[in-house]
């Protein structure tokens, strides 16, 4: 046998041993690792899209609405956890409030370009027919809106899970705990322990999220 | 009836897209309202279920102002067809039809019944098409839809928004002839947009032409083809209308007999008994003769005149 597919199938032995050895740890930071992004999502969602409804209604909120939320984005992830903890201290909630900022463009500008490209004749049609504002939301805009809102839900469920590893430096745990004790003890498997993981995550919520656009992506909007 | 009172509309940008129209629109008719694109034919239009909002003036539904109106009850009570069609793609053409329904809270058994019964009217059979979605359909069949969606609620005022100017000549055609027989039939005040000339000759009772948001001339088809007002309605129906109606016909001119003259104005030109209308399209338009002397057997049978024949072109086609 080749020596790299003997290294590799060693390398691979010890891995599956760190898993093993570690699985306590990696199942509960796996979960918390969950929860954190779940959370934050969620919460991002509340805020985002009434603000993105909102902006779509009043034009001249978006530019700036848009630009502030932009701008937390640009702010590098690692220091914004870093800005958070003097101010509110260590902990879950530092994480939380971190990861909802990060979320927030993304959801923000996907509902705002949504419900903003509806097309103005359907907007006239509602109207014309006598619905008013918060009826047209409802049965119009918003469905038509719900592909891109979807789309930018995803968008920020997959950037959440990755950021959600630096919560570790606040103390709210996840998968940054194993990756950062894999970091600091220079070992290679347990890093790759807590990175996996976060990929599968990602993925999963991915998944779920893509069937549940599926599911609510009106049946005629998809005859196309 | 639809009373528009002095009405003015400028917009921000400070074109003046209406000016002091006076116009009113009879209970049971059809009036197309029709001009150049630009004239505000649209935007007259609009105001009558208050898309827009007036400048100045007033208008009137039976006698009593929109504008302190409800709008949205104003608007559930009339029918509205747009251009681009306007179904909502993410409803099934039950449930696009039954919009207003649902919004006055009908119940379930009603809507259903009210909504086979329009797909019915508008020739589309409810079994097929009920559960289908807009972009399943045909133009056609999508605009058929719109009106059917427009007539759910019983209204008595119907507004029409270039309805058919997206649609194949075919299709605009059949349902132009199915607009008619339901006019006939259901009696409603309908409003209709349209730049079409030859749309505005077959349907409408009435025709309002505008032009840079004034009122050009009112009349009902004959009339405004026998006397246009202005030279704005003359060379609007007039000339290209005129070649284009006559080269369609292969009569001759033997054939309009009934409507000879025996005396004659202007420029006369001697033709004979089977001249075709290519050529009599060329001798009025393009020479700009305004009659013609037609010889049969080298005797004189009559005159025939370019506003004669344009007469007996649209009385036979509303036929």
């Amino acid at each position: 046998m080749p020596s790299f597919v003997n290294g590799f199938y060693k390398w691979g032995q010890e891995f599956i041993a760190t898993v093993i050895d570690r699985r306590e740890l990696i199942q509960t930071a796996f979960i918390e690792h969950l929860w954190l992004s779940f959370i934050a999502i969620f919460i991002a969602c509340l805020i985002s899209l009434p603000l993105g409804i909102w902006i779509a209604r009043a034009k001249r909120m978006a530019e700036p609405m848009i630009g502030v939320t932009a701008v937390m984005q640009t702010i590098p992830s690692l220091a914004l956890f870093g800005f958070l903890v003097p101010l509110i201290g260590i902990g879950t909630n530092t994480a939380l409030i971190a990861l909802t900022i990060y979320a927030l463009l993304p959801i923000v500008r996907n509902t705002y370009t949504g419900i903003s490209r509806v097309n103005p004749a359907m907007i006239e049609a509602a109207s014309a027919m006598g619905m008013t504002s918060k009826q047209r939301l409802l049965r119009v805009e918003f469905p038509l809106a719900l592909p891109f809102i979807m789309a930018g839900i995803r968008t920020a469920t997959v950037l959440t899970v990755g950021v959600a590893t630096l919560a570790t430096f606040v103390g709210a745990g996840g998968l940054g705990d194993v990756i950062y004790r894999g970091l600091q003890a220079y070992n290679q498997h347990l890093i790759l322990a807590g990175a996996i993981p976060v990929a599968i995550l990602a993925i999963m919520f991915d998944f779920v999220l893509k069937y549940f656009e599926k599911k609510t992506t009106p049946k005629g909007i998809q005859i196309k | 009836m639809i009373e528009i009172k002095q009405l003015s509309k400028s917009f921000n940008d400070g074109t003046e897209a209406l000016k002091h129209i006076d116009v009113h629109f009879n209970e049971g008719e059809l009036t197309c309202i029709i001009g150049p694109s630009g004239c505000g034919k649209t935007t007259l239009l609009k105001h009558i279920n208050r898309l827009i909002a007036p400048t100045n003036g007033d208008i009137e539904i039976s006698g009593s102002s929109i504008l302190n109106q409800d709008i949205v009850e104003l608007r559930r009570s009339i029918g509205y067809v747009i251009q681009q069609i306007g179904l909502f793609p993410h409803m099934t053409i039950a449930e696009n039809i039954s919009v207003v329904p649902r919004l006055l809270n009908w119940s379930k058994q009603k809507i259903n019944d009210r909504v086979d019964e329009m797909l019915e009217m508008v020739n589309l059979e409810p079994e097929v098409f009920r559960n289908r979605y807009p972009l399943e359909l045909s133009g056609g069949q999508q605009q058929r839809v719109g009106v059917a969606r427009a007539l759910v609620g019983d209204p008595d005022i119907i507004l029409m928004d270039e309805p058919f100017s997206a649609l194949d000549p075919i299709s605009r055609e059949q349902l132009q002839d199915q607009l008619k027989s339901l006019h006939k039939q259901l009696k409603k005040t309908i409003v209709f947009v349209t730049h079409d000339m030859d749309e505005a000759l077959k349907i409408a009772d009435r025709i309002v032409i505008l032009r840079q948001g004034e009122v050009e001339q009112i009349g009902r088809p004959d009339e405004i083809l026998q006397n246009p007002e202005t030279d704005f309605v003359k060379s609007f129906i007039g000339e290209e209308r005129m070649t284009r109606f006559m080269r369609q016909s292969h009569k001759t001119a033997k054939y309009f007999e009934d409507w000879f003259v025996m005396e004659s104005h202007g420029q006369v030109k001697e033709v004979n008994a089977d001249t075709g209308m290519d050529e009599l399209t060329t001798l009025f338009v393009d020479q700009g003769y305004d009659s013609v002397e037609v010889i049969e057997n080298d005797r004189s049978i009559g005159y025939l005149t370019k506003n004669t024949l344009l007469k007996a072109l649209a009385t036979e086609r509303s036929e």
